[in-house]
């Protein structure tokens, strides 16, 4: 065993919802193995791995237990071991690898800080060593990357720069706190292999923090599920995740959106409620004395038509255009080229008055729970202040505003309370009631549940279908996450460096995909292999 | 209690500022009751160091005025000249910050040269140049403090728009068809305000020692007793009557301290993210 933590807890402190960040927590993991801790946030999983490299917050302190490794306590060390014992024997990567680098340093720099805080090696054979890492990591022109400061390399390039400096010297043991979740899945895809490829190469254990069970599934040798603290199941990932044995994991396996579409529904006979023609839109940097203009095309010719009661869903990577593509409907930004209609009305055309009165069509879910609520107002108002901004009675909007939470299935007494009160899911399903409360015809979801817990997010889902169904809403569902496509969408449009690569509905999308991006894209979504245990339990039920 | 008031409390430097301010206040406003008579009386002989006469616990000018009067009017004069003129510089400075952080683009650019041009110019000449052209008086130093205390104020609130105005909740208000002026006041402003609030209450220390110092060069208003007029008076005898300048300096001293004090504590308990361990 390179690691065996045993019987280990870690209090919370007075005052927190329960006693203890995680309690009574022992596994080992061994060399050349990936040990995977899987659970939904507060479960503990970060705190865990924290503990393991001595990295607590204040306020956090290990009660109980014991870790082994080498024959020590990691728990007892003096500050010095500690030091020593990080980087040398355990090493980490980090979930963010935008703020995991120093952005002042070049590469060359950064890597070679690891070896001289450790007194390894002299000046020459660092640079030496530096360079050998970045190959081994597969980054494209090593000595060039070198040379680069962090801002000048993707997130990708990033997280490999951060697994090469982990890898640094040898360490026994790699933790990897959530690294590919702020990934795009085909960086995602790459990253995973690349770690895989390494622990076969260097023989190293591997601690892997996830909460998605698809890089479970695709990664791990044994698993562990935790649940507020505590240890629910773990084992062998096929037998955990092949058939689960506590009630929790089926249903953490169950919310995962399945990669195989539903049956479509027949759309033939609705009416089109917006049509899409040639949208463009270019960034326009504006140059300084020294800087020429950048131009930046973010959408390039997208068309397409939403029938009434239909949900497009518009999937692609980061900088594929699809946010701006939602924008640009929701003029929330001004297109350059192309047409909008809501049914007759040529909607891309209306001046800002007019578009003001008829602001309610168009309605927008947005990403993030926590940023989308005004912190300093109460639900009520954040509720009812479009409605009677658009001219309807405030006692109708606060009576529609109780009927809608109990629909998006809240409490009316949290008219009375403010944001901050409520979980991420709660406050995204306020978000949606707040859209509703305008009578839309249109929803634009902009990764509404992505930055949702599964089981949380599976609800959200089932709330979509349910308000499309009760106020036949055309949706536009934004997402980077082609199993939430899968499960909500009709129709799939593929775009790509701002451009359309492939539309079409999504049975026929996810069956027979006709372009190469969509396929490499489909490939990449981690766990969903022909093979793979994720599959044969959601493929029985 | 709520937690800002915790927070604030928790800060032993800001309590002290309050308790130095709050005895300012309440000296400024009893002054007519201990010193009913003009400050600018002659009652005693000049010079009369402190505690040699009875009922002169802060001695005489070299008119024979009594100091302990002039320091209680004075403290009126100040608190008056920072809190006015600090509310005028917000109401210049907010809305034009708040019109170039919300709009952007050409506004931005106008808005923002306009203020740039008020920010080459060394403050202290420009309140000069203007209390010289509008002829010292009350409300003529006044609009002068605000006149060269507006721009930061502008370029805070813009730099706060700026960030807040591509939040999420701002995005969603744009979408139920509220109109601007509601978005930046009842949207926007709220979620800005705690650090406009910080520099106000540092803003309210500067003007009182500007207008001190304007007093000083004699460029204050003659009808009212002020601490750096004092000061001014006194400044050719400091060798032989310290106490002329010594007391008011004090004052200025005390007054500027507690409300930067205070400014600190607000700044830590309404960012408490920011607020320093080990407090």
């Amino acid at each position: 065993m390179v690691i065996s933590v045993k019987d280990l807890s870690v209090a919370l402190p007075e005052g927190a919802d329960r006693p203890h960040a995680m309690t009574g927590i022992t596994f080992d993991v061994a060399a050349g193995e990936v040990l995977c801790i899987v659970g939904e946030s507060g479960s503990g999983k970060s705190v865990t791995a924290n503990t393991i490299m001595n990295l607590l917050p204040p306020g956090l302190t290990p009660v109980s237990g014991t870790i082994e490794m080498g024959g020590r306590d990691l728990l007892k060390l003096s500050d010095a071991e500690k030091r020593q014992m990080r980087g040398s024997e355990v090493a980490m990567i980090f979930q963010e690898p935008m703020t995991a680098l120093n952005p002042l340093m070049r590469i060359k720099d950064q890597i070679a800080e690891v070896f001289e805080a450790h007194g390894a090696f002299s000046k020459e054979e660092r640079e030496a060593k530096a360079l050998k890492l970045v190959e081994e990591v597969g980054l494209p022109d090593p000595p060039k990357i070198l040379r680069a400061y962090p801002f000048q390399l993707s997130g990708g390039q990033r997280q490999r720069v951060m697994i090469a400096m982990a890898l640094a010297l040898e360490p026994k043991l790699l933790i990897a706190d959530e690294p590919t979740t702020a990934l795009d899945v085909t960086t995602q895809a790459q990253i995973l292999k690349l770690v895989r490829n390494l622990q076969d190469r260097h023989g190293m254990a591997v601690l892997f923090i996830t909460h998605d069970i698809g890089v479970v599934a695709e990664i791990a040798d044994r698993v562990i599920v935790m649940r507020q603290g505590e240890i629910v199941e773990q084992g062998a990932t096929a037998d955990v995740i092949g058939a689960p044995q506590t009630d929790y994991t089926r249903r953490l396996i169950n919310a995962v959106p399945s990669l195989i579409p539903p049956a479509p529904r027949d759309l033939s006979a609705d009416k089109v409620t917006v049509s899409v023609t040639g949208l463009e839109k270019t960034f326009v940097t504006s140059g300084g004395f020294f800087t020429p203009k950048r131009e930046v095309r973010a959408i390039d010719k997208v068309s397409f038509d939403l029938k009434r009661g239909e949900t497009l869903g518009i999937v692609g990577e980061s900088g594929s255009g699809k946010s701006t593509t939602g924008r640009c409907i929701a003029r929330l930004m001004e297109p350059n080229a192309g047409e909008i209609r809501l049914g007759e009305l040529d909607w891309g055309a209306l001046a800002s008055r007019e578009l003001r009165a008829q602001r309610n069509r168009v309605q927008m879910v947005f990403q993030d729970p926590y940023a989308s609520l005004n912190p300093r107002s109460k639900i009520a108002t954040i509720l009812t202040e479009g409605a009677v901004a658009q001219g309807q009675d405030k006692q109708e909007a606060l009576a529609y505003a109780r009927e809608l939470l109990e629909t998006v299935g809240l409490d009316a007494s949290s008219l009375d309370r403010y944001p901050h009160e409520f979980s991420g899911g709660q406050r995204q399903r306020i978000g949606i009631a707040r859209a509703l409360m305008m009578r839309p015809e249109i929803l634009i979801a902009d990764e509404a549940v992505s930055a949702l817990d599964v089981s949380v997010q599976a609800q959200v889902l089932d709330l979509f279908q349910k308000l499309r169904e009760m106020f036949n809403l055309s949706i536009i569902f934004i997402t980077h996450d082609l199993c939430v496509a899968a499960q909500v969408c009709d129709r799939i449009l593929v775009m790509h460096q701002g451009g359309v690569v492939e539309a079409g509905s999504t049975a026929e999308v996810f069956a027979a995909p006709s372009h190469d991006y969509t396929r490499s894209l489909l490939a990449a979504v981690p766990g969903w292999k022909d093979d793979s245990p994720l599959r044969r339990t959601r493929a029985t039920g | 209690m709520n937690a800002f008031m915790k927070n604030f409390l928790r800060n032993k430097g800001a309590v002290a500022g309050l308790i130095l301010l709050s005895i300012v206040v309440i000296v400024a406003v009893i002054a007519p009751f201990i010193y009913p008579q003009s400050p600018w009386t002659m009652v005693q002989r000049p010079f009369q160091p402190p505690m040699a006469l009875d009922g002169f616990y802060f001695g005489t000018d070299v008119l024979g005025r009594d100091i302990g009067a002039g320091l209680a009017h004075g403290a009126r004069v100040s608190l008056i000249v920072g809190l006015v003129s600090t509310l005028v510089a917000l109401l210049i400075g907010l809305p034009i910050g708040a019109l170039a952080g919300y709009f952007g683009g050409i506004w931005d650019d106008i808005l923002m040269r306009f203020t740039e041009f008020f920010q080459t110019i060394p403050s202290f000449a420009l309140a000069i140049v203007i209390v010289a052209i509008l002829q010292p008086s009350l409300s003529g130093i006044v609009l002068a403090i605000s006149i060269v205390s507006w721009p930061p104020v502008a370029r805070l609130v813009r730099g706060e728009f700026l960030s807040l105005r591509s939040r999420e909740y701002v995005q969603a208000a744009i979408l139920s068809g509220l109109s601007p002026m509601n978005i930046i006041f009842r949207q926007i402003l709220p979620n800005a305000i705690s650090p406009i609030i910080v520099l106000a209450s540092l803003m309210v220390a500067s003007a009182i020692l500007l207008e001190s110092a304007l007093s000083f060069l004699g460029l204050g208003d003659p009808n009212v007793m002020s601490w750096g007029y004092m000061i001014g008076a006194g400044r050719t005898v400091l060798r032989q009557a310290w106490w002329i300048c010594v007391f008011p300096g004090l004052a200025i001293l005390f007054t500027v301290l507690a409300l930067n004090l205070i400014g600190e504590g607000l700044n830590d308990a309404l960012n408490p993210r920011l607020a320093r361990k080990g407090r």
